[in-house]
């Protein structure tokens, strides 16, 4: 058989994210699950069967990094692709730092997502 | 009742308020006059009444008496206040009266007449005399107001009090009643006079007390006229002159006193004008020439001067007249008595001011006794020289020098030689250095000097002499001249050679026999002579042998020389005899011829020794005294005066003839007792025997009896006439008749008399009393004031009116002057007739008669009460004064102190203090101290020194003295020390240091200087911290051209426009200013004054200056900061706003493009996901209208306004700007001024909005004065309520102005300044037009622009003005667009 797709989750507390990023995933062969906030992800079966986190950073609750150092703490290491609507450009490095994939500022393009995504399955 | 036209036109045409009234009181008609007056409608009349017209005060008075008026019938007459139309109430007099003569009445006629400037000036004339009354009530000296007629119609309130009356009693007092008697007539004739003349007055006149004391007053009078100059009133003042008159009459008395001491001195006085008239002289004058002032100024043709002497006094006067010196002349007067005296006459010139002589004194002092007195002496002293010349021996007078000065005739005669010639030119060469060295000697010790000496002959030989030198001492035993005697000693000389020569030969001739020698046989005969016998009898020895019959010796004398030559041969005892023996030449001289026996052992006579001297010069010489004693007898029986000479024992020798004539006793009488009056015998004879013994004048007056049995007063000297030794030989007296001179003086007791007759006129308390101290006489004055009769007070009796508390005290001094013969005084209260004791100082001064004994005792007493009252008060302050005040005697005992005294002894009366040693209370450190400063007082210093006391109680208190040296009663000087406790003080000044210390350091700490600057003098007092702040000396003068020298010239400006606030007196005002410093460095002070309120001496400022440079440095550091953080926050915001749209906008947006990229993906699948693609489209669609929403909701977010309408008191909300912008206006130096209108009306709108508005002006203004510099950078805010109801607030600047038209300003984007945006004044404008009002700007006419906005007031009713606003606000939201 041939190997399953991989599990890209994506967490954002915007609906329409939620709503459009999973088809794209789809599209670009990726199995997908969307999650509302980080609490529903750690609640959910799929913490560890994601191959690929999408994560947006600011977020009610628990924040994206805040989700990305309690997966590390599990012993999860789950590649992330962090996303985020405040352009901020000393933010991405820090998160590279702790061990993001990339952070892809919003509205970004399908192919600078499908280019995230490789690195970070490439990597795991 | 119908009234016709015609009556009605005539009281129209009255000039007068006239209306009819019914009998019942209601008016039926008002003239035109009336109701044009009170401007009513003539038709009223009739339906009117008073009330309308009558003021509401006078009408219930005016209603009843027009009712009395009516129900009399008479006419009558009421007053009232009537309304006049413009309201205006005015004084009517009503007349009223029943019309016609009908009766029943049937009409009353009124007249009212305007009475009102009548009633103004009845009240004012009302007022003017209280005025009047009260101007003169407050007139501190008695005053009293008369009428023409001289009525009294008013008397102030210090006149009742000095008479002690009511008003009304003193009116019907006439000027007897309270003017002295004395003055009574003047005073009266002076007031009519002026009466009469309406001219002022001015009298001096006694006024009696309440008290019954009359006092001298200076009464002015003056009239009081009116416009027309009719006099209304008299005016009188009464100015209490009683001390000057006092002084005045004191100087009277002691003029007269002066004149009648200058009469009562037996010296007579002249006065001469400076030309040498005579003006006046005194009474002894007077009574000497017995002429009268005017008789004496012709003295010079009026033979008072003796004719021998006029001439030489008339040279001398005018000499020294001439001169303007003093001269003495030596006159003879003639008296009254036609007799001449001897005057010396002192004339002595009295200079002014100026130096020009005023007048002339001259003294006549008689010294006629003291010419007889010389004349005597001349005549003695010529007798004496007659008597010394007479002397049969060398007399010589000796200077005190030792030179001769004069001699005798017998010296002069035996030597040659003028009696004034060298002495020693008559010693022999060999024996004058011998007789210099002795006189020398005697000379130096002024004892006798005794010489034997060869004395030059006028034949050229010499001879031996003895000479004896004796002093002659004065009266006070100083030698004046010595008197020398020579006795020829040469034959006594030649007698010893002869013995000695004749020894050799003899060698039986003893030594010592001089002379002439004869030797004799036991029986008698002539053994043997020696040559100078021989020689000089000029035989030879044989013929000499017949001596007794050859004629040697005189045949007169040989009887009675043989006789005692037998006799003495019988008994073998020594002969003696005188007997003149032949010379040579047949001359005779006169021998003494002793003789005595030589006898060998067994006593047998072996022979007898005859010696034989010549006496011959010594003969002639007894003869010569003899003659010249009747010589003398003939010169003193000459002597117009009694002279007598006396033994040396004091008995009556002779007397002249002058004495026999007088007494009547002829010849020498036996006792001089017998002239005497047996009751002058006593006393004469124990001084005349004292006298005797002693060897001094004898001088006594007495009564002699005269040849008629009466007795005159003679004075009788008697000096004696001594030898060569000193020894008195005999007494010569004299007595002078005195009889006269006593008269003179008896004259001049009774003369005394008379000055106690003038005593009693004088209006003192004089009096006399016996050398035994009892009362003799008190003048009139003394007996009316203790109100007793001569009798009753003479001897002690006017001891009843002293005091009986003072009487020992008295008593004790007046023994005690009495003693002592001084002129003394003594203090006691007398009793006055009305039984009041006053204090008096009695003043005795002693009268002597010539011999100096006291006569009688003379004394003043004064009155002193006031002088006691004034020391009593004084002693009851220094009682009371907390001070102590004490006397500390030399030796530091406490004579007297005070109860301060005590208390600071801390004893429980002065009792226990006084007695102490005040060293005892001085702490012991400070001991050493206080005895070297209380010594220096005592020795004449003042003093203060600062000491500790230790008292009885031992608390130690720290005290200051300060003490002047004070003479004591005894004289001794002792310290008067006034002390103060001022522990507490010195404890206040301790914190006070401490405090100032405190402030200093805490000052100084926090570079705060205070200042004290008083406007008006100019005086500047820095602490010590701004001196250092300004890096000034401290303590150098502060001057304001000083501390602007200092201040940065960028800020002269605003120092000048403090200086000027301040000169306007500014209650307070607050600076910050920078000054330059030597080093160029520079500080910024704030400065905040406020005007001291309780200042009297102008305007002062208190200060305070803080050093600000720290704060300053530091702020502008912040500032720096906070701008720059300002623009990084802005920056920030900005970020943080576009970051935050961004997030809002790029959500969706990545929706879009996520859904965008999927539906491309889809497509471009094969087959194409149709359904997948139209749903992500669908979804790209929603995903925009989301973005779109989120920049509405931007929209909507950004431009949501809270707009608040509420009240806003403007000048609140100015104030809170100024708070806000305070630094900044600092910072740029600009001098605020603000002139907010008092009850601003309030305005609607939104407070933040106007703030914004205001403060954007105050920063334009700022900006535009950033540049200037040179003047002040001043800033004035006003708010002030408009005409119309609006309210303005303006801005007024000095700056740079308005470079464009006013209206460019507001247009957006325009803009003056280099960093400005351009939309600060038209967002302005749109927020103020959005509040409904104006915003403007306006060229100053100085310097500057003006800002300003108007704004409607608050209406009262927020809803409209909300409305208002809300409608404003559209349209500025409209605007708001616009940016």
């Amino acid at each position: 058989m041939k190997s399953p797709k991989p599990l890209v989750s994506v967490v954002d507390d915007d609906e329409s994210v939620r709503e459009s990023l999973p088809d794209l995933l789809i599209e670009l062969g990726f199995r997908a699950e969307a999650f509302a906030s980080a609490e529903d992800f750690l609640g959910s079966t799929h913490v560890d069967t994601t191959n690929c986190l999408i994560l947006d950073v600011s977020m009610p609750g628990m924040t994206g990094p805040e989700l990305h150092r309690e997966l590390l703490r599990r012993g999860r290491d789950i590649p992330v692709v962090f996303i985020t609507a405040l352009k901020d450009e000393k933010v991405k490095p820090r998160l590279i730092e702790q061990g993001a994939i990339n952070c892809l500022f919003k509205p970004f393009s399908d192919s600078a997502l499908q280019h995230a995504l490789g690195s970070a399955l490439q990597s795991s | 009742m119908k009234k016709n036209v015609e009556t009605s036109r005539a009281f129209d045409a009255l000039p007068a308020l006239v209306w009819i009234a019914l009998p019942d009181g209601n008016v039926d008609f008002l003239n035109r006059r009336l109701s044009d007056y009170a401007g009513l409608d003539r038709s009223d009349g009739r339906d009117w009444d008073w009330s309308s017209i009558v003021h509401v005060d006078d009408l219930p008075n005016f209603l009843a008496r027009w009712q009395s008026i009516r129900a009399s019938g008479e006419s009558g007459a009421l007053e009232a206040r009537l309304r006049r139309f413009d309201g205006d109430y005015r004084w009517h007099s009503l007349h009223c009266s029943p019309m016609g003569g009908d009766r029943p009445i049937e009409q009353w006629c009124g007249v009212a007449t305007d009475i009102d400037d009548l009633r103004r000036a009845e009240s004012k004339l009302r007022q003017s005399q209280i005025d009047f009354q009260s101007v003169v009530d407050s007139i501190p000296v008695p005053v009293a107001v008369t009428t023409p007629s001289g009525e009294v119609e008013a008397l102030n309130r210090p006149t009742l009090d000095y008479f002690g009356m009511t008003l009304d009693t003193l009116k019907d007092w006439k000027s007897s009643d309270v003017v002295h008697p004395d003055d009574l007539e003047r005073t009266i004739q002076t007031q009519l006079a002026a009466h009469r003349a309406g001219t002022s007055y001015n009298v001096e006149s006694r006024h009696l007390r309440a008290d019954g004391i009359y006092r001298w007053y200076n009464v002015l009078g003056m009239p009081l006229r009116d416009a027309n100059g009719d006099t209304l009133r008299w005016l009188h003042l009464l100015v209490d002159i009683d001390d000057r008159k006092r002084a005045e009459d004191a100087l009277r008395e002691s003029e007269r006193n002066s004149r009648l001491i200058v009469d009562s001195i037996p010296v007579g006085v002249g006065v001469l004008t400076p030309s040498g008239e005579l003006e006046a002289v005194n009474r002894t004058i007077v009574e000497y020439f017995g002429k009268s002032v005017a008789e004496l100024k012709n003295w010079k043709s009026a033979g008072l001067v003796h004719p021998d002497d006029i001439q030489r006094v008339i040279e001398a006067r005018q000499q020294a007249i001439t001169a303007g010196k003093s001269y003495a002349t030596e006159q003879r007067l003639r008296g009254a008595d036609r007799t001449y005296r001897w005057f010396r006459v002192c004339g002595n010139p009295q200079y002014g001011d100026n130096g020009e002589i005023q007048r002339w004194f001259v003294a006549y002092v008689d010294i006629d006794e003291q010419k007889r007195a010389e004349d005597a002496l001349r005549l003695n002293e010529r007798e004496s020289r007659l008597i010394i010349d007479s002397i049969p021996a060398r007399v010589g007078i000796y200077n005190t020098e030792g030179i001769r000065v004069a001699a005798n005739r017998q010296a002069i005669e035996l030597s040659g030689f003028p009696g004034d010639a060298d002495w020693r030119d008559l010693f022999h060469p060999d024996d004058l250095e011998r007789a210099e060295v002795r006189w020398r000697e005697a000379l130096a010790k002024e004892e006798a000097y005794e010489c034997e000496y060869r004395a030059l002959m006028a034949d050229g030989t010499y001879r031996w002499h003895l000479g004896r030198r004796v002093p002659m001492r004065d009266g006070e035993g100083r030698v004046s001249r010595w008197f020398g005697v020579s006795h020829d000693i040469e034959d006594r000389k030649r007698a010893e050679q002869a013995v000695r020569e004749s020894e050799r030969q003899l060698r039986l001739i003893v030594d010592t026999i001089p002379g002439l020698i004869a030797l004799f046989t036991p029986e008698g005969r002539l053994e043997g002579a020696n040559d100078q016998f021989l020689d000089y009898v000029g035989q030879t020895f044989e013929e000499a042998k017949n001596w007794a019959t050859n004629g040697t010796s005189h045949p007169d004398d040989l009887p009675n020389a043989l006789a005692v030559f037998q006799r003495s041969l019988l008994s073998g005892e020594p002969y003696e005899f005188e007997t003149r023996i032949r010379r040579f030449d047949g001359m005779y001289r006169w021998f003494q011829i002793r003789g005595s026996a030589l006898r060998d052992n067994t006593g047998r006579i072996l022979r007898w020794y005859g010696l034989l001297t010549d006496i011959d010069d010594m003969k002639r010489a007894q003869e010569a005294l003899v003659a010249s004693e009747r010589n003398l007898q003939d010169t003193l029986d000459s002597i117009p005066a009694r002279v007598g000479i006396f033994s040396a024992d004091g008995t009556l020798v002779s007397v002249n003839k002058r004495t026999v004539e007088l007494t009547g006793i002829p010849g020498v009488p036996a006792d001089w007792r017998l002239v005497f009056h047996p009751d002058d015998v006593p006393l004469a004879e124990s001084r005349w025997r004292e006298c005797l013994a002693t060897g001094d004048p004898f001088e006594y007056e007495y009564r002699a009896r005269m040849a008629d049995g009466t007795y005159r007063w003679h004075l009788g000297r008697r000096v004696a006439l001594r030898d060569a030794t000193g020894k008195p030989l005999r007494w010569y007296g004299i007595a002078h008749d005195i009889e006269d001179q006593k008269r003179a003086e008896q004259a001049l007791a009774a003369t005394g008399r008379s000055l106690q007759i003038t005593i009693d006129t004088i209006a003192a308390l004089a009096w006399s009393a016996r050398p035994d101290g009892t009362a003799e006489f008190l003048s009139q004055v003394y007996l009316d004031y203790i109100g007793l009769s001569a009798d009753e007070a003479r001897d002690w009796g006017w001891t009843a009116a002293v005091h009986p508390d003072d009487l020992n005290g008295l008593t004790a001094a007046w023994q005690a002057i009495l003693a002592s013969g001084q002129l003394g005084e003594a203090e006691a209260r007398l009793r006055r007739h009305d039984g009041e004791y006053r204090w008096f100082l009695f003043r005795a001064n002693p009268l002597r008669d010539p011999n100096g004994a006291i006569v009688k005792w003379y004394g003043i007493n004064t009155d002193i009460e006031d002088r006691k009252r004034m020391e009593e008060s004084f002693r009851a302050i220094v009682e009371t004064t907390p001070e102590c005040v004490k006397l500390v005697s030399r030796e530091g005992i406490v004579l007297r102190t005070n109860a301060a005294g005590a208390v600071m002894a801390g004893v429980p009366s002065v009792e226990d203090v006084i007695g102490q040693r005040f060293f005892d209370f001085v702490a012991p450190e400070h001991r050493a101290q206080y005895r070297e400063f209380h010594e220096k007082v005592c020795a004449g210093q003042k003093g203060f020194l600062e000491f500790d006391l230790v008292n009885a109680l031992g608390i130690r208190r720290h005290m200051e003295t300060h003490a002047a040296p004070l003479r004591d009663s005894d004289g001794s000087i002792v310290q008067l020390g006034v002390t103060r406790d001022m522990t507490a003080r010195k404890q206040m000044e301790n914190s006070l240091r401490r405090s100032e210390a405190f402030l200093a350091e805490g000052q100084h700490l926090a570079r705060l200087g205070s200042l004290s600057w008083n406007v008006t003098s100019g005086e500047i007092i820095w602490s010590e911290q701004l001196y250092r702040i300004f890096e000034f000396e401290t303590g150098s003068a502060v001057t304001l051209e000083r501390i602007t020298a200092s201040v940065h010239p960028e800020d002269a400006a605003l120092m000048n426009d403090m200086f000027e606030r301040a000169k306007q007196g500014e209650s307070d005002f607050e600076y910050q200013h920078r000054i330059v410093l030597a080093d160029g460095s520079i500080k910024h002070l704030h400065l905040i004054a406020h005007r001291a309120r309780d200042s009297t001496d102008g305007i002062e400022y208190i200060g305070a200056v803080l050093d600000i440079t720290q704060r300053r440095l530091s702020e502008a550091a912040l500032e720096k900061l906070r701008s720059e953080l300002a623009h990084v926050t802005r920056i920030m915001s900005l970020g943080a706003l576009t970051a935050s749209i961004a997030h809002e906008v790029n959500q969706p947006l990545a929706g879009i493009i996520t859904n965008a990229g999927t539906c491309l993906r889809m497509l471009a699948s094969e087959p194409p996901n149709i359904d997948g693609a139209r749903e992500t489209a669908r979804r790209t669609i929603r995903d925009g209208n989301r973005a779109a929403d989120v920049i509405a909701r931007l929209r909507s977010l950004f431009s949501r306004r809270d707009v608040a309408a509420e009240r806003v008191d403007l000048n609140e909300a100015v104030r809170e700007v100024i708070a806000l912008c305070w630094s900044d206006l600092q910072r740029n130096r600009v001098v605020l001024r603000n002139e907010f209108a008092d009850d601003l009306p309030s305005v609607t709108g939104d407070r933040v909005q106007l703030q914004q508005v205001i403060i954007n002006l105050l920063r334009n203004a700022s900006d535009a004065m950033a540049a200037v510099e040179g003047r002040t950078r001043r800033l004035t805010i006003r708010t002030a309520a408009g005409d119309t109801g609006e309210v303005r607030f303006s801005v007024r600047d000095t700056g740079v102005g308005l470079a464009s038209s006013p209206e460019k300003l507001f247009e957006t984007f325009y803009t003056t300044k280099a960093e400005g945006m351009g939309i600060g004044l038209s967002v302005s404008r749109s927020i103020v037009e959005a509040h409904g009002g104006k915003l403007w700007a306006e060229v100053n006419d100085g310097p500057g622009a003006t800002f300003s906005f108007s704004l409607p007031a608050f209406a009262g009713d927020l809803e409209p003005a909300d409305r208002q606003w809300r409608s404003a606000n559209k349209r500025s939201a409209s605007m708001q667009r616009g940016f």
